[in-house]
């Protein structure tokens, strides 16, 4: 049987317990929150996690959705294969 | 031997020819037509990967290639998503980040052996000497997939073609089609960017009377949106918005637009952007809530109307979005078992290498049910990134930013259920509004 854990972040295997106890810590910010403990660094890029932990950090220190605000969405927002950026496809410039 | 989860009516008629897949070495009966992650969940492969840290097992969860449940190696190449990608004849299709395979990992024990957490920044902190050891060993545990079989070849400049376009709609659902449309036929020169390989968003998810007539929209837009001169790129993405021309010099808003094609990379430099780019499903929370089975109640619809697909045999589906529903509606009438549940709340998905059964409470009561799929139709997220690119404000949708409004940023606009929830019509009137507008 796999474990009952609760998943926020499934591309980094970030559980509710290790948000919360990062939160305990100290971390007050989604930033922070991210910098400890990897959520939202996966491939999907939050895209999953984001909402979820949004609300653990808002219920546990009060703030509202919008002060606990967003991560800074980097382009680019979906996956690109490197090979375009490679210049391996298409024609030559 | 899984049954097959393809129902003979519905997409089945418009189901290619038959072709193999391998996966892990076995071979898979799929269709031309399918993408790689429905052929294999219909064949009754649900552990599509293994997750980073834990290898606990994964499967499809959104079908729209959003969170990365189903990566895969591919021809090759790694981390491809599965969900969104067309499979062919001969195609390889290898299980990575396990040991043998995502099917039966040795590597799981790593989710027993850390029942609560496993932060493995912590472990061995203070020795030193093992440290370096301990790192080369999580090192190779951790990580996703392994190097492309490629030859290494020099770098080239890539080729980014110019796009022309006055205004660009990123987004090809119900309300980017309206918007469209109405800059077009407003007389700007229109480009409509999508990632399906079929423009026309959840107008594809609408089943029956409704569905034919869902579909038969969005190709009567598409068919008159070309008419009226205007660009449309399927499979293609705005994947960023640029304030600046790379040299450091500040563009005008919106910006620069990058869109990558199948074939390219393009780059627009239009006088408005309208962000019809839609929502993404938040997964539930609750212990198991990432087992293949779990899915977005949209996901299965995805399954069931774009490839005849069921998401499972036995399906509870839990949550209060607009799609709990149609999917209980649709995939009733598609021949699965729907475990009805009202005011139920799923307390546990559990099982072993997918979802076996779900606890549930209501009140004082609790009880179980053998489920082979739970589907969630929970809150959205709305899809911010490029309105957050442009600048634009986020408001609160719930736990969910979503922009301000149709306005969502100087030069930009946001239409569709990027704003929240609303039904088709009104999401086809603001669309037709907002393409008007962006089109003065």
């Amino acid at each position: 049987m796999t474990t009952p854990k609760r998943i926020v972040c499934a591309c980094e295997d970030v559980n509710d317990v290790e948000l919360r106890e990062a939160i305990e810590a100290g971390c007050a910010d989604l930033e922070s929150l991210k910098r400890l403990t990897g959520f939202a660094t996966g491939p999907c890029q939050g895209k999953t996690c984001l909402t979820l932990a949004r609300q653990m950090l808002a219920e546990a220190t009060g703030a509202t959705p919008e002060a606990v605000g967003a991560i800074t969405f980097r382009p680019p927002v979906q996956p690109i294969p490197l090979r375009y950026l490679a210049g391996q496809e298409g024609d030559e410039a | 031997m899984p049954k097959d989860l393809r129902v003979a009516t519905g997409p089945a008629a418009l189901r290619g020819k038959p072709i193999t897949l391998r996966l892990d070495g076995r071979a898979i009966r799929a269709f031309e037509g399918e993408t790689v992650g429905a052929a294999l969940h219909a064949a009754g492969e649900r552990v599509l990967m293994r997750s980073i840290k834990y290898h606990r097992p994964r499967g499809l969860f959104c079908c729209t290639g959003k969170c990365a449940g189903c990566l895969m190696r591919v021809d090759g190449t790694p981390n491809v998503r599965a969900c969104v990608t067309p499979a062919h004849d001969g195609m390889v299709v290898e299980t990575q980040n396990a040991f043998p395979s995502a099917r039966r990992d040795l590597f799981a024990v790593v989710d027993k052996a850390y029942p609560r957490v496993l932060d493995v920044h912590e472990q061995l902190a203070r020795a030193p000497l093992l440290r370096p050891i301990h790192h080369a060993i999580v090192r190779r545990m951790a990580g996703f997939g392994k190097l492309p079989d490629l030859k290494p070849v020099p770098p080239r400049r890539p080729a980014i073609r110019p796009l022309e376009a006055d205004v660009l709609v990123a987004g090809g659902g119900p309300s980017g089609l309206a918007a469209a449309l109405a800059a077009a036929e407003a007389g700007a020169r229109v480009a409509l960017v999508d990632e399906g390989d079929r423009v026309g968003g959840s107008l594809l998810l609408t089943s029956d009377d409704e569905g034919r007539h869902g579909a038969a929209r969005a190709e009567e837009t598409l068919q008159r949106l070309r008419a009226a001169g205007a660009t449309v790129l399927p499979r293609s993405v705005v994947f960023g918005l640029y304030g600046t021309d790379g040299h450091g010099d500040a563009l005008p808003a919106p910006g620069l637009a990058a869109i990558l094609t199948p074939e390219r990379i393009l780059e627009c430099s239009p006088r408005t952007v309208i962000v019809a780019s839609g929502a993404h499903e938040t997964p539930p929370l609750f212990p198991g809530n990432d087992l293949p089975g779990v899915m977005g109640a949209r996901a299965a619809l995805i399954l069931l109307h774009r490839h005849g697909v069921l998401a499972g045999e036995r399906i509870l589906v839990s949550g209060e979005s607009a799609w709990r529903r149609a999917a209980a509606d649709d995939l009733a009438k598609a021949g699965a078992e729907i475990v009805s549940a009202p005011g139920a709340r799923v307390a546990e998905a559990r099982g072993g290498r997918r979802v076996e059964s779900v606890a549930l409470s209501k009140g004082e009561e609790t009880w179980s049910e053998e489920v082979d799929c739970v589907l969630a139709a929970g809150n959205e997220t709305p899809r911010v990134e490029l309105v957050q690119q442009a600048g634009g404000r986020l408001v609160a949708q719930g736990w969910a930013l979503a922009p301000e409004g149709e306005r969502a940023a100087p030069r930009v606009f946001a239409c569709g259920s990027v704003l929240g929830p609303a039904t088709l019509a009104e999401r086809l009137a603001q669309g037709a509004r907002v393409g008007r507008e962006a089109a003065r």
